[in-house]
């Protein structure tokens, strides 16, 4: 796939070093950038400091079970040009990792957690990746397709 | 002069007539239901009418634990600490479906099947959430329910 460089700003007005870490480009209300994984903090990083973007706010970091792999979504949000963004990067199902954005947003130490807690994708640079919303001692991550709940805790609960 | 101003009644109905019009509930909420618990203590259904309308913050000045929501495995040792932490004679009231039985949350991986695995329920009270109608008739199932205790002996003496 090519980026159509016409048609979105966005990828205009990236540098080159950058925006061909960007594998694909669509445009609409909210604009998506499909891009390298290894290049997310990168991207990020530029997204957010660059004064004529300045995407400072981090709406929602969350990821997509596609079975032969994750997806892990950004949605952006520039409060100074009033325009969102959705920045999306595919993970390998089998060795999930990501470099973490948490050094950008501060948001995003918490929704790391959480998808690395449901989906258990790794943060690479992540300050503290441990479980948020399960116990410490809960076994896998149950917003995978493959999650079964344990045969002992069906008859458990149907008592 | 003394007419009219002795009233002869047994110890332990006056302590528990005086126990069952001052249950105060702790200020706990776990999920939907807790709107509903919050509804009931408005002018509308005026919880105050039966004594209950102080909710106290702190699980020692408590008497009664509404569970009101869903107990998730997560939150279930922080609820029964709380649970521990009030002194006796306290009620629990299991509020909605959620804290009977899991309600609609069963199969799932982080909620506990009912409070009253954890802790012993008094109430129980049906409903996805339960109407402050509903809650009110639980309270006063609970305010039968203490009338009917020998508390008082059972304190001095040790014996029901």
């Amino acid at each position: 796939m090519t980026t159509n460089r016409d048609e979105v700003s966005v990828v205009n007005l990236l540098p080159p070093a950058l925006a061909e870490g960007v594998i694909a480009a669509k445009s609409g209300e909210v604009p998506e950038l499909l891009v390298k994984t290894d290049r997310i903090a990168e991207i990020c990083e530029y997204l957010a400091s660059s004064p004529d973007l300045s995407f400072n706010y981090l709406v929602n970091l969350t990821a997509v079970d596609w079975i032969n792999y994750f997806e892990l979504v950004y949605h952006l949000h520039s409060i100074r040009h009033g325009r969102m963004i959705a920045i999306k990067a595919r993970v390998d199902h089998d060795n999930p990792v990501a470099p973490s954005v948490a050094r950008i947003w501060d948001a995003a130490r918490f929704q790391e957690r959480e998808t690395y807690d449901l989906f258990g994708i790794s943060f690479n640079g992540h300050p503290d990746l441990r479980r948020i919303l399960l116990y410490d001692e809960f076994v896998g991550h149950p917003l995978r397709k493959d999650y079964n709940l344990p045969r002992e805790e069906i008859s458990q609960q149907l008592r | 002069m003394l007419r009219g101003n002795i009233l002869l009644t047994r110890v332990h109905k006056l302590y528990n007539w005086g126990r069952r019009n001052s249950v105060w509930p702790l200020t706990f909420g776990l999920a939907c239901c807790a709107i509903e618990m919050i509804a009931t203590t408005d002018p509308r259904f005026d919880i105050a009418r039966f004594g209950m309308e102080v909710f106290r913050p702190s699980p020692r000045q408590a008497d009664c634990l509404i569970v009101s929501g869903t107990v998730t495995k997560k939150m279930a040792p922080a609820v029964r600490r709380i649970w521990d932490q009030m002194p006796e004679p306290k009620y629990a009231v299991a509020m909605g479906s959620c804290a009977i039985s899991g309600g609609p949350f069963v199969g799932s991986y982080n909620v506990v099947m009912g409070v009253d695995q954890i802790l012993p329920v008094d109430i129980y009270i049906p409903g996805c959430p339960p109407r402050p109608e509903a809650l009110l008739d639980g309270l006063m199932r609970l305010q039968k329910k203490i009338d009917k205790q020998a508390i008082l002996f059972k304190l001095a003496w040790g014996e029901e």
